[in-house]
Parts: C-alpha cells; structure tokens; sequence
C-alpha cells in the first residue's frame, strides 16, 4: 500500500500519555534494592570476633584466678595450696608449731573473709602430721576452697625451728573475698626441696607454666606440632571492568551470586619457645557459586525438512526451512571455584589461662584452581568456563600467584598431645583471578571459620 | 543524564534513575503497547514490558540505540501476551473484500489515534502483522522468526490485514461524503 508510509510517519513515534500511578504498580513489581555483598562477611567477622573475645575472657578470667596464687610471697621451694574446708592443712605438721603472731588473733575466722589477722589455730596445726610438703593430694582433694596457704621450705640452719607466719590478705591487694595464710615451714629435707617440682605440675592445673612448657621437648627450644583444619566460609568477590564504556561487570554482578564455600588444611608448625611460629602445609578452598541467567527474548531454532514423494514414490523435491520458536530462555548453573594453596606462615602464641592466643599472618600461594559452570561472556552470552569442555571461554588463571594470610585465633588443651583450634581467617587474593587480557578484572577472596585440631608431638 | 550512565544505574537498581527511564520511556512503550493490544490491555502489558526492561537492561550491550533495545523488548512482551491470550490465531477473510484503492488523501487527513482506531479494528493475527512490517519496519523473514510462523503465512496476513484497512478506510470515506 502506498499509504503505508503515512502509517509508519504517524505511529512509529506516537506516544501516549500516561496516567499516574502506574509507576507505583511497576514499582511495586520491581525487586527490592539488593543487599550489600559484604553483609554475610560482617556477620562472619562479628560471629569471629566474639568468639576470639570470648575466648580471650575465659583465658584472661584463668589468669586473673592465677594471679592471686602467684602474688604470694615465693621461698626456694614453695607450694601454694587452695583447700576447701575449715582445716587448713589436712596432713602436715609433724612438729609443734611455734606461732609468730599474737595470741589474741589465733583463730581461724571464716565469717570474715579478707580480715585481716586471720590465722590458723595452733590445735588445728597441732593435729596435722608429717612435716613434708605433701600436701598437693590432700589439697586437690579439697580445692575450691575460699583459703589459700602457702607452704615454704626454708633453709636448712633453720632447722627445728618452725614458724608459722601470719600472711593473711591485705587490703588493697585483691584478697579481699579470701582468708590467706602463708605458712612457713621449716625446715624441709633436701628430698622436700628436690621434690619442688610439685609446684610447677599443681600449678598446671591453672596455667600454663612458662618453665615447664609442655609442647616442646626436654631441653629443646621447639617443638613441633601438626594442625588440620577446616570450615565453612564467605568467598568475597569484586568485578571490574578493564574499559570504563562496558557494563560488563554490571551484568556478572547481576548473574552470579555466592552460595557458599568451605577449605580444608593441615600444616605443620615448628614452634619456639618464645612463642613466635613458623607455619607450612596445604589449604583447599572451595566456593560455589550460582549463575542465574534469563533471557525473554531467546529464540529457538528447529530445522524442518519437507519431503515430497509422487504418486508413486518417487522422490520429487524437499523443503528445509527455520522455524523459529520465541521463549524464554532460564539458566540456573552451579558454578565451583577450587584453589589449592601452600600457605607459609608466621605465627606468635601467647598463652591465656588453660588456653592459647594464636596469630597468624604470612603470605599463600596458590599452586592450582580450576573452576567448573558458566558465566556470562563479554558479549554477554551464557558460556561454559569449564576447562576442556568445548566451547568453553577461557576466562581464569590456572594459578593465582600469592596471597596474603591473616588469621587470629585459640587453642584449648583438649588432652596431653590434643589441643582444640578456632581459628577465623582471610585470606586476601593480591591478583584477579582473570586472565590479564580478560576485559574484566575479577578478584576472589575467603574469609573463613576454621576449626581443628593440633597434634602435639613432643 | 548520558543513556549509559542511566543504563548503569538502572542495572544497579537505583530506583530514582528507573524512575527516570520510565519518565522518558513510558509514553512510548503505551504507545507500542496500545498498537498490538488494544486500548484494554495497554496498560498491563506496558508494566510487564517495563519489569522486563529493568530485570534484562544488564544484558543490553551498547550495540544499536538504546530506544530500539526497548521497542524490541516491547514488541516481545506484545507478542507473547497475545500468544498467552492466544489472539494470533488467523481468521481468514471470506469473499468480497474490496480490492479497489481508498482516496490517498483520506490516511492522510486522519491523525494518529484515528489510525489507531483503523488498526484496532483489525484482527489481532494481521495487526501484529501489520504492526511489525509497516510500523516497526521487519522484513517478512524476521516477522516469521518472531512469530514462528512461515515467511509465506507472514506475507499473506499482511495482504488482508491491508484489506481490512482498506474496508475501514471505505466506511471512513462513505461517511465524510
């Protein structure tokens, strides 16, 4: 038609007013702004942080408890002594006791704790037996006690002389709650005095004792132990275009969301008694990923061949044509990301309490990652970037390169070689995972929450 | 505000530059809307088209105008709402459609809603037809891959679509005579 121009120049611009609130009913329909990506790594960092700080209470609680015991005054051979029940000592003196403090406060007050000049009655010290300082079984027996003694061998001119000696709680020295006694005792065999070292394993019962440092061996200044390690995750990713005229990262970011990821490890660790650790092992990571890819304007092609035959079978002719179909095309792929890494680490171990500070820091590096699924391409097609499948695109790095390792976290004794590890960490990729001519720059880290065990081998 | 910039944030979901693409857009997209499905459904198809324009505007790669990408999106949308309300089923014509041509000067004097008028009155089937050929600009052999239809099938709907506009052309003419 000749008119049809006139059709054309009238309509293909005409709009049509519209009326209001309609954008409301759009609006409505539309999806809710997206949540920062960073908000599951808060909540894992939070989740981590409290976990250290809690951690870090228990441990600093322990060593407040400690502190009381080792504030007391020390002879070559001391053993502090918390009992439980109204007798200080329940097997000790052999000898009478000679008090050194007047008559008048010589008894024993339970119902005043922190006053000062409580002491213990000389007819319950008369009742004790045995002078030695054997009094570490008894006393584990009765431990909880609101008391603490202190039993201190003297020298050996001292001998038969035996005092006990007033050395309750004074004010202003954190006792307040507890009735204190020192008691010395003199004088001590010298098989007393080699026995000495009951202090330092009864005092283990607390807190670690710098002098008897458990993981390293006699006489050796390291130890070493072995760590396996594994936990879930958060794998972080940033995209970047390499051109600032695409909207390539914009279409990656809207097409791929984490799902999850997780890592395993061991590592051997060769410790100093200093407390500062070297570090070496293997660390798998693993993340997934979920491509979700829609397109309402795909078409499907289906190749249709017509044949024609003549009355008699002959064959005539045939008619291949395209058929079209308009649909909508919906990709929902499971993408999975796999690193595997060497992680050469520093570490510095300061004992807490029962537990153990740990930090860690020292650089990765990624030996191998491969990657499986699809992933828009820079034209925006869905692609395969699974290595070896044909009509893959070849978008990742086969090997990262070095990363950077941080973590923080603690140890608790679980048995004599067994101890318990919680460690959060991040491991911070320096390189985009991308090729260097991928027109993207995709950077992946991990943020993890690694729980374990070390193996102590001394 | 630049098409790429407004793109950007739109794929971002900034609400306030969405708004700002269907303040620029929506008069248009009714209008399309209007053309392939009527004045009834114009509106519902006109919201659809536009969450289809925010959910795949990351996917709109710089190439051709951005207003093409919407029409294209658009005219889709149209094209599948009809299939769902199954309104491209043919009817053929029977005899006696006139085949004689109306008085040029009468499409001219008509202004765009009168055409719309002429156009609604066509069957859905050739109006879509007629839309993508004669307004929107598609050859026969994209009308067919669109519609899955045979190029042939696409060719003769628009011959009675024509006819349809000629007999309603006629009526208009009897009239102001």
């Amino acid at each position: 038609m000749k008119d049809e121009k006139i059709f054309r120049e009238k309509l293909y611009h005409h709009t049509v007013p519209v009326r209001e609130g309609l954008w409301e009913a759009i609006e409505a329909q539309l999806p809710k702004k997206e949540e920062r990506r960073a908000f599951p790594l808060f909540w894992f960092t939070l989740f981590g942080v409290t976990l250290l700080g809690g951690a870090l209470m228990i441990g600093l609680f322990n060593a407040e408890d400690n502190s009381i015991l080792s504030s007391f005054p020390k002879g070559n051979a001391s053993t502090h002594i918390t009992e439980t029940n109204n007798v200080p000592i329940t097997e000790v003196l052999n000898n009478p006791v000679k008090p050194t403090i007047p008559a008048n406060t010589n008894e024993t007050s339970e119902n005043s704790p922190g006053t000062p000049g409580t002491v213990i009655s000389n007819d319950a010290l008369r009742k004790t037996k045995s002078p030695k300082t054997s009094g570490t079984k008894n006393t584990n027996q009765n431990r909880g006690n609101n008391r603490a003694l202190t039993l201190s061998a003297g020298h050996e001119q001292m001998v038969n002389e035996e005092e006990v000696q007033l050395a309750t709680a004074t004010p202003g020295m954190g006792f307040n709650s507890r009735n204190d006694i020192n008691v010395s005792l003199l004088p001590l065999s010298a098989v007393e005095l080699n026995n000495a070292h009951t202090e330092s394993v009864f005092n283990s019962r607390f807190r670690p004792d710098p002098n008897c440092y458990k993981f390293a061996g006699p006489g050796s200044k390291f130890a070493i132990t072995a760590d396996l390690l594994g936990g879930p995750g958060f794998s972080p990713k940033t995209y970047e275009d390499n051109s600032s005229d695409s909207n390539y990262a914009d279409a990656r970011k809207a097409t791929e969301s984490n799902q999850y990821a997780w890592s395993v490890g061991a590592r051997i660790n060769l410790q100093h008694r200093s407390g500062f650790t070297g570090r070496i092992g293997f660390m798998y990571t693993q993340a997934g990923d979920i491509f979700d890819y829609t397109d309402s304007l795909a078409t499907q092609s289906t190749t249709r061949i017509d044949s024609f035959f003549a009355a008699d079978g002959t064959f005539l002719y045939a008619e291949t044509s395209q058929v079209l179909i308009l649909g909508t095309l919906i990709k929902k792929i499971h993408n999975t990301y796999r690193y595997f890494d060497i992680p050469l680490i520093l570490g510095y171990e300061v004992p807490l309490g029962r537990s153990t500070l740990m930090l860690n820091a020292g650089p990765i590096l990624n030996l191998t990652s491969s990657h499986e699924g699809q992933i828009l391409d820079p034209m925006l097609h869905p692609r395969s970037i699974t290595q070896d499948d044909p009509g893959s695109i070849d978008v990742y790095k086969t090997s990262l390169g070095l990363g950077i390792y941080v973590g923080a976290g603690m140890l608790f004794p679980l048995t004599d070689h067994l101890s318990g590890i919680v460690e959060p960490s991040f491991l911070y990729r320096l390189k985009p995972v991308t090729l260097d001519n991928y027109p993207l720059s995709e950077h992946r880290h991990y943020a993890g929450l690694n729980v374990g065990i070390r193996y102590h081998f001394n | 505000m630049q098409d790429q910039e407004l793109i950007r944030r739109c794929g971002a979901n900034d609400r306030a530059a969405q708004r700002l693409l269907y303040d620029r857009f929506a008069p248009l997209v009714l209008a399309i809307c209007r053309r392939y499905t009527g004045p009834q459904q114009a509106e519902d198809v006109m919201q659809d088209s536009f969450i289809r324009i925010f959910q795949y505007l990351v996917q709109f790669k710089n190439e051709g105008s951005f207003e093409g990408w919407i029409r294209r999106v658009c005219v889709n949308t149209c094209i599948r709402h009809l299939e769902k309300a199954k309104r491209l089923t043919v009817d053929y014509f029977g005899e006696g459609m006139p085949d004689h041509p109306v008085e040029p000067d009468i499409i001219s004097r008509l202004n765009a809603n009168e055409l719309l008028t002429i156009i609604d009155k066509i069957p859905d089937g050739y109006k879509t037809v007629f839309n993508l050929s004669v307004i929107e600009g598609y050859n026969h052999k994209e009308i067919a891959q669109l519609l899955g239809i045979e190029e042939s099938s696409s060719r003769s709907q628009l011959t009675k679509a024509r006819k349809y506009i000629q007999r309603s052309l006629e009526a208009t003419q009897k009239v102001e005579l």
